[in-house]
């Protein structure tokens, strides 16, 4: 390094294994104070883990983690934070029923004779948020509020505790585009301020914008570390997914995966190059007609209203908007998960407004929700348990009622060999696995089979760079071989590079829809702001 | 070769087969260390107590028999909590399904002594598992359309029926004395035991209930409808989005909760006691509980699990002949045993991770040597 500055942290040979699998190992870190440090990895490479052991909520099995040259052992996130660390985590971890400020002071009220100094409190997070510019409502219950403002309590908790380190794991994930920027620039001040940021994310373009170190992570081994002015988008992207693994791709293969991680790249940057041309639209009769469907609105979000839309035989239906205007109560409704107000829904000519998920299922209707984690998996349960959830009563894994385990195994196994999931047996409870190959294993079930419709939700959410890319190529060679989508997605370029049309949602009602090849940004982001011209 | 393969990788798993034995056994190693501590307190040694334990619940054929019968309730109520816990409820509430269970088929025994026992048998012991099972679909229909815990409708339920039972037997069912009894069932309603020693004897029941809840850990786990149930119980949300009838199989699962619970009260009334009388059962509804935890609700395993309590109160009387010890010490040691069982979720977590890295180690280095 260039620099003579002695690092703020650094982190010595740190390993940690869960049972059989290193998550970490022999890592060494750097990160000097003032700067934002980005570390970055494909799913379960272990960026996480090593965050956590940074936190105090994981010890590590070996190395050392050393803070103004000092070693120090945080055996508490108690200890992490009086040394100054705070931690904003992917899972954010709120009370739904306090309220805003009462969720920034939990576990360090202010507090006068044992009562809390309420005055004193509010005083301190006004100034916080006038600082940092967040419109958080103070009083409302954190259950009610939308994404963005809950993680500006935990931000706000962090700071509240004068944290002049902040760990942020994922931060943007379930951010839409403008609460992106906002965020990125608070980084900014954050830095400018004197804080120190290490900052966990898959999105290369957002990691480019604020960071100065740039550390890579692979299999739970670090394979580079530097300057990010020194490095491109383009080479980052190589290690993280290429590193190592050229060696057991074939030649073949890998050469095709490299081509796709390219123009992946290439088309975030500039939608325009997006790989599909005009002449593969395909034009068929409607597979899945929406007529006047109501549903209702659900938790912070708007329900759909009147809402008429035509799927058609084997496209990509992109559907933007903003966050909250009715693309849960959509998704739910063409699955079957939420009841049909009004209107019909007809599949193929059948009437499915009241069809069951199960009798949906049956029919090649899947659903991929956003936080599959919560809605759609078991945690509790083994691999092989979930990956069976809905699919449990096809005549292919049950005979009579009783379970052919030996059918199901082997089924589960191809599925994810095929969806390049890790894991170590099909038995171990699915908690077991990393969060990105969790979400991975949700995917392999939706897509397993021969689906005829899938429903994905923010499908790219909290996948990285490499498996964003394998999941678009999987859909385009499903969609290949006669598949239909649904893409609902707040990424703009994520939604040009994939559909074949795109239709934009704003306040649970369909502002316009347009074929790929007539699709403007502008036109879609006015769209998703509610301006009809 | 495949297909072998993933056979042989899925059954290797065996320390998720033995995972109920993980929870059982420093339940008791803690239980035993309990005794220990607590022996100088009562003038004995720790080995006498021990001892004196061991030999009232199998030193001999007679004591054996009592743990066996005394363990036939228990099995079936342990089964009970753990039916209800796999599809994600608790059911306080087994002490009055069995009351009331016990109630109904000592009373239609006796209201039918002219049938023969082939239909007498059979439907004493469905009268019991009814009561238990209508008893139990309350509180579930309680929570499932009125939002109230069923912890907390069912433990205040056992009162209502311990009560009414009361009320029943001093009143419209009893024997007309002033004993809160009901009469005595015909002799074609009791099961006669299959093995029998003098005084004691061991009856047909404690097959049944193990029969019973072998059956239920084979449903479980090798069934379309015990995969379902197992779903239901490790979260709702993603049971029903994969179309899983959630309040369906609960209200089932709990009525069939009831229903063992009750069953066993049956089976108490025709193998031990033959008759109902007030304060019947001595606390086998809330032992189940005891008993499910021990071995993390797991079917297979209750029977083990259920002759430890059963052990125990077999124990007791020995306890206060030799050793002059009050016998509410085996009242103590069982709440021990459910505190221990039900604290060790860390120590079990702790436990399996030391074991699995033990037999990992080794293998891991093989296959992924260090590269630096």
């Amino acid at each position: 390094m260039a620099t003579a500055q002695a690092p703020l942290i650094f982190l010595d040979g740190i390993s940690k294994r869960f049972g059989s699998l290193w998550a970490n190992r022999d890592i060494s870190l750097t990160i000097f104070e003032g700067e934002i440090h980005a570390v970055v990895g494909e799913n379960g490479a272990g960026k996480s883990t090593l965050m956590k052991m940074l936190y105090g909520h994981l010890q590590p099995d070996g190395g050392k983690i050393l803070l103004h040259g000092q070693p120090v052992v945080f055996r508490h996130p108690r200890e992490a934070m009086r040394a100054g660390i705070g931690m904003v985590h992917q899972q954010l971890l709120i009370f739904p029923q306090l309220s805003a400020l009462e969720n920034v002071i939990t576990g360090a009220e202010d507090a006068r004779w044992g009562w809390i100094d309420r005055k004193k409190v509010r005083e301190k997070l006004l100034r916080l948020c006038r600082l940092f510019e967040f419109d958080l409502p103070l009083d409302a219950p954190a259950g009610e509020l939308p994404f963005a403002h809950r993680q500006q309590i935990e931000l706000l908790r962090v700071l509240y505790r004068d944290a002049k380190i902040l760990i942020l794991d994922e931060p943007t994930s379930l951010l839409a585009l403008p609460e992106i920027s906002q965020l990125l620039e608070l980084l900014k001040s954050l830095r400018e301020g004197g804080h120190t940021i290490v900052f966990i994310s898959h999105r290369l373009r957002e990691v480019f914008a604020v960071a100065d170190s740039i550390s890579i992570l692979r299999r739970g081994q670090c394979t580079g570390t530097g300057k990010a002015s020194a490095t491109t988008m383009e080479e980052v992207a190589k290690a993280i997914v290429f590193g190592e693994k050229m060696s057991d791709v074939d030649a073949d293969e890998s050469g095709e995966m490299k081509v796709e991680v390219k123009g992946g790249i290439e088309t975030r940057w500039s939608p325009e190059s997006a790989v599909l041309g005009a002449g593969d639209q395909p034009v068929a009769p409607p597979l899945l007609r929406m007529e006047a469907v109501s549903a209702p609105p659900s938790e912070h979000e708007v329900g759909i209203e009147g809402f008429s839309l035509q799927i058609r035989q084997g496209e990509i239906l992109g559907i933007g908007g903003v966050v909250g205007n009715g693309q849960r109560a959509l998704a739910r409704a063409l699955a079957g998960i939420m009841p049909v107000e009004q209107g019909h829904i007809l599949f193929g000519g059948t009437r499915i407004t009241h069809f069951s998920v199960q009798q949906r299922v049956r029919m090649g209707i899947h659903l991929l929700p956003a936080n599959a984690t919560e809605e759609m998996l078991l945690p509790s349960l083994s691999i092989w348990q979930n990956m069976l959830l809905g699919r449990h009563r096809d005549t292919m894994f049950q005979y009579g009622g009783w379970l052919r385990k030996r059918r199901i195994i082997r089924w589960v196994e191809e599925q994810l060999q095929v969806n390049e999931v890790k894991y170590g047996n099909v038995a171990d409870a699915l908690h077991t696995l990393s969060g990105g190959n969790q979400q991975k294993v949700a995917l392999a079930r939706a897509m397993a089979g021969s689906p005829g419709l899938v429903i994905l939700e923010q499908p790219a959410r909290g996948l990285d760079i490499g498996a964003q890319e394998r999941l678009r190529g999987k859909v385009r060679s499903l969609n290949a071989h006669g598949v239909t989508f649904v893409l609902l997605s707040y990424d703009l370029d994520e939604l040009l590079s994939l559909s074949h049309r795109i239709g934009v949602l704003y306040r649970g009602r369909l502002m316009g829809l347009v074929e790929r090849n007539e699709a403007y940004p502008e036109q879609l982001g006015r769209w998703m702001l509610g301006l009809k011209e | 070769m495949k297909d072998v393969m993933a056979s042989i990788r899925y059954r290797r798993n065996i320390g998720k087969m033995l995972a109920p034995l993980f929870s059982l056994i420093p339940a008791v190693s803690v239980g035993i260390l309990f005794c220990m501590i607590l022996a100088p307190f009562m003038d004995v040694t720790p080995l006498e107590l021990i001892g004196t334990i061991w030999k009232g619940a199998w030193g001999s054929r007679d004591a054996a028999a009592t743990s066996i019968t005394k363990a036939t309730p228990l099995l079936l109520t342990g089964l009970a909590v753990g039916m209800a816990y796999h599809a994600g409820l608790l059911n306080i509430g087994c002490e009055g399904q069995l009351t009331l269970g016990a109630l109904a088929a000592a009373s239609v025994a006796v209201a039918a002594p002219q049938l023969p026992p082939i239909l007498l048998v059979p439907l004493t012991v469905l009268t019991g598992a009814l009561a238990g099972g209508l008893w139990a679909l309350l509180p579930v229909l309680l929570r499932q359309y009125r939002g109230v815990h069923e912890v907390v409708s069912t433990l205040l339920m056992n009162y209502v029926a311990i009560y009414f039972a009361d009320y029943l037997v001093l009143g419209p069912l009893g024997d007309g004395s002033a004993m809160g009894r009901t009469p005595a069932i015909p002799a074609g309603a009791v099961w006669p035991p299959l093995w029998s020693f003098g005084a004691s004897g061991v009856s047909a029941a404690p097959l049944v209930a193990l029969a019973l809840s072998l059956l239920a850990a084979l449903w479980l786990s090798g069934t379309l409808w015990g995969y379902e149930v197992t779903a239901v119980g490790a979260g709702t949300a993603a049971a029903r989005a994969a179309g899983i009838p959630v309040e369906r199989w609960r209200r089932r699962i709990f009525v069939l909760s009831g229903a063992l619970a009750g069953l066993a009260g049956a089976l108490e009334v025709m193998t031990v006691h033959h008759r109902f009388y007030r304060a019947f059962s001595p606390g086998y509804g809330f032992d189940g509980i005891t008993v499910a935890f021990l071995v993390g609700n797991a079917p297979g395993w209750l029977w083990l699990s259920a002759l430890l309590p059963a052990s125990l109160r077999a124990a007791d009387k020995l306890l206060q002949l030799e050793l002059n010890i009050s016998p509410s010490i085996v009242l103590v040691l069982q709440a021990v045993l459910l505190l221990s069982a039900t604290c060790q979720a860390r120590l079990i977590s702790w436990l399996k991770q030391l074991i699995s890295s033990i037999f990992t180690r080794k293998a891991d280095i093989e296959q992924h040597p260090r590269t630096n």
